[in-house]
This record gives structure tokens, C-alpha cells and sequence, in this order.
């Protein structure tokens, strides 16, 4: 039988750097939630709210809007990692 | 000459046995493609005059880093010929641009594309298709370079349709969107030139567009066309409308364009002129709760909702066959700015 050989189109496995630090544990900890916009989000949000603080202690929760399906405005990353220890991020619908 | 190091995989030397391969593998857009062998995907190297190793662009949402080696290969598979790649190789600078919100279009639920325009002496160097029927089917060059941009998308960008494309209905145009500026006969500057490019130069601009509306106004007075075509993009359902951004992309025959340049309409009125009559009051939208968060959500009843941030927003090309009879509106994504790339 007669073969040919065709390249792979895909690109290869991407290295995966982890940019932030996982914290270690949750009690005490700042929480920042990114909340893209999406009612589904807002459901979803509010009752991880809720599981953080009555399973896991964490103490200050705070919301930043961003707009539906965008980025999040200039400088507000920086605001969230100077006011929080970790965050939950929306990430689409 | 630089190494290729893509993985080879070897299959039958049967056009439908590496068909059915490459497509097991999630390799395809679901249509057959031309093996990219290696003296395939070297001849587009020497037409680019590039390096396979050269990064042209990092590809969401996997980040893949789009080589002008892995950019070949796609080309290939789409059918492109060699003296095309420099244009595909543009294309995807334009779309990788932050402007475009690539992200956004490749993993919406929304069924956007990257709709290509190209401009420039490279559309009679290549056969970039302008007049009758430009946005297909049938001409290679406009078919298989906005194919080829697709294969690049799924394939470095690692966006299977389903998993992580989640498009609700997918689109036609997500096969392959792309057509030439009728510049010969326009009688305004051309969409580069707004853009910022020479007139000389040869450039590729990209939108994120929801599709193709057609609007039928066969009349030669310019307030008739434009009332009939601003009824046509005035859907509170395009996405525009949800942040009032985006851009609104209008195609007009030459024949049109001849109508309203003989009446002294430049773009900027015509474009003024849509821009008003397509704003629509807070009232004439349903009050209930959208499962997104819309911007006019908390507006006044007689407060206006925007189709777009400015009418400068609004963009407009000439192509397609010359009779006066149709316009082709293309709905942006919103969260989108539309992204030129000159052709080097």
C-alpha cells in the first residue's frame, strides 16, 4: 500500500504557566467575584457566596462588573489583586 | 532552510482515506481538504518569504502559537494556493488584534465570524473576487483563504465547535467569509484607506459579523434606499443594540453607491442618516428580564438605544454586482472593533 505523510495542523501542547498562586486555604480570606453580566452567573455567584462563607470561613466577598462578553475595563485586574486573596471569575454564559 | 517540526502522521495515499482521517482526528471543518504534505507547506513558506518558526500570533482560547509553519499547513488544507498565504498570514494579525475580542467570537453562544475585506492591487494579483456573487460560492481565492483562516481558528486555536465554539446554530459564513472592496467603482475612499492605510497599500480588515440580512431596495431616491435599509439593521435582537457598540458593516452595489453619490451622499451622510434612524426608544423593547444585562436595561421609555457607539461606526463597502437592487447588511457581534492588517 502506498502512504503519504501529512503534517499536523494543531498546535502543540501549550505550556501552562500558573500565573497566581492558588491560596492555600480560604478562612479569612478576601474573595473577589468577576461577574460577566450573565443572570447565570449572578445564580451561580451568589450561592458560592453563600458555600464559601458557611463552609470555608472566608470573610470579605466583593462583586466587579464586567461587561458582557469583554474584557474586564483597564486597571481593574490590578484593583482586584490589590483587594482580594483570590477570585471567581465569569467567564462566559 | 528551517526544519519543519510538526508531527508527521502517515496515512493510505488516498484522497478519502486522509479525508477520514484528518476528520477522526478533529482535524477539519467537516468538508474535504488537500493533504498538507511537506513540499506543499514549504511552497507557501517560499510565496510568504518566512520562516516556519516565525510566531505570527498567539490563537484563543487555547493560546496556540500560530507559526508561520502551522499558518501553511492550514492553507494548504484549505485549498490555497501558494501566492494566497501572504494574505491568510494577515488575516490572522488582524483578528489576533485585541480590537477583535477573538476570545469573545470564538466561544460565544452568538454565531459571529471573522468576515474578511480585502483592499489593495492584491485582489487582481490573486483573483480576490469583488463584483457579482463575491461572498460566494465559487471563487477559489475568496472561498479558501477565509476557509483557511477557519482551519486556523479550530485547529491553533483550539475551538472545535460543540465543546468549546459554542455557537447555539454555528453559521454558514463560519466555513469561510471573505471578499474584495469594488474600489473601481466606488466613489468614496475605500474601507483601508478609512482605515489607515495608503491607497497603494494591500490590506485585509476584519469583522465580527453575525451573518448576512438582505435588504431589497430597488429605488433610485437615497432617502428612500436608506429608510429602507436603516428598517432592515434596526433588530433590537443584534447584539449592537445589547451595548451599543460594534460595527455594523454595509455592502452596497455600485449601483447603489452611483445613486447616492449623484445625489451629493458622501458615507459620512449616509452614515449620519443610519445612525438616526436606527435608534429606537426604550419602550418599543420588551421591559422583562434578560438573562444578560443590557445596557438600556435601566433606560427611560422615551430614551434611545443605540445600534452603535458613534455613526462613524458604521462602515460601508461597495462590491457585489452592479445592478441597484440589493443590500447586504452584516450585524456586528458588538464587542468587537473591526482590525486591518496590511498585506506584506
Amino acid at each position: 500500500m502506498q502512504t503519504l505523510q501529512y503534517l499536523d495542523p494543531s498546535s502543540p501542547n501549550v505550556e501552562r504557566k500558573l500565573y497566581v498562586p492558588a491560596v492555600s486555604e480560604l478562612r479569612g480570606k478576601r474573595i473577589a467575584f468577576l461577574n460577566n453580566g450573565w443572570a447565570s452567573y449572578t445564580f451561580i455567584g451568589e450561592r458560592m457566596e453563600e458555600a464559601l462563607r458557611a463552609r470555608f470561613g472566608t470573610e470579605v466577598m466583593k462583586t466587579y462588573p464586567i461587561p458582557t462578553s469583554c474584557a474586564p475595563p483597564p486597571g481593574l485586574l490590578d484593583t482586584v489583586v490589590a483587594e482580594a486573596d483570590a477570585a471567581v471569575v465569569g467567564m462566559a454564559n | 532552510m528551517t526544519e519543519l517540526v510538526s508531527r508527521r502522521i502517515e496515512v493510505a495515499a488516498d484522497a478519502r482515506a486522509v479525508f477520514d482521517d484528518m476528520y477522526r482526528r478533529g482535524l477539519t471543518d467537516g468538508l474535504p481538504v488537500i493533504p498538507p504534505t511537506e513540499a506543499r507547506v514549504r511552497e507557501m513558506l517560499v510565496a510568504a518569504a518566512a520562516a516556519a518558526d516565525d510566531l505570527i500570533a498567539v490563537v484563543p482560547p487555547e493560546g496556540g502559537p500560530a507559526t508561520v509553519e502551522k499558518l501553511a499547513i492550514n492553507a494548504v488544507m484549505a485549498g490555497c494556493l501558494p501566492e494566497y498565504f501572504p494574505l491568510v498570514i494577515a488575516a490572522v494579525r488582524a483578528v489576533t488584534a485585541a480590537r477583535f475580542n477573538l476570545l469573545g467570537i470564538q466561544t460565544t453562544t452568538n454565531p459571529v465570524a471573522p468576515v474578511l475585506v480585502v483592499n489593495g492591487p492584491i485582489r487582481g494579483r490573486i483573483g480576490i473576487e469583488c463584483g457579482r456573487g463575491c461572498m460566494g460560492p465559487g471563487f477559489r481565492a475568496n472561498a479558501t483563504i477565509g476557509r483557511a483562516l477557519r482551519l486556523i481558528l479550530l485547529n491553533i486555536g483550539g475551538c472545535p465547535p460543540g465543546d468549546v465554539d459554542k455557537a447555539i446554530h454555528g453559521m454558514p459564513g463560519k466555513f469561510s467569509f471573505c471578499f474584495g472592496e469594488l474600489e473601481e467603482q466606488s466613489p468614496w475612499p475605500a474601507l483601508h484607506v478609512e482605515q489607515g492605510c495608503a491607497p497603494e497599500d494591500s490590506a485585509v480588515t476584519a469583522f465580527g459579523g453575525q451573518g448576512t440580512q438582505n435588504i431589497y431596495a430597488a429605488m433610485h431616491d437615497p432617502n428612500g434606499i436608506v429608510h429602507m435599509l436603516a428598517d432592515g439593521m434596526r433588530c433590537y435582537g443584534n447584539n449592537g443594540y445589547l451595548r451599543a457598540c460594534g460595527a455594523p458593516l454595509i455592502v452596497l452595489s455600485p449601483g447603489h453607491a452611483r445613486i447616492f453619490a449623484a445625489a451629493g451622499w458622501d458615507k459620512d451622510r449616509i452614515r449620519q442618516e443610519l445612525f438616526e434612524r436606527t435608534r429606537i426608544a426604550r419602550r418599543d423593547i420588551p421591559t422583562v428580564a434578560q438573562l444578560s444585562v443590557p445596557i438600556y436595561s435601566h433606560y427611560a421609555a422615551d430614551e434611545m438605544c443605540l445600534l452603535c457607539r458613534s455613526a462613524g461606526d458604521i462602515k460601508i463597502v461597495v462590491a457585489g454586482g452592479p445592478e441597484a437592487y440589493h443590500i447586504t447588511y452584516i450585524p456586528s457581534f458588538g464587542t468587537t472593533e473591526p482590525s486591518t492588517a496590511r498585506i506584506s
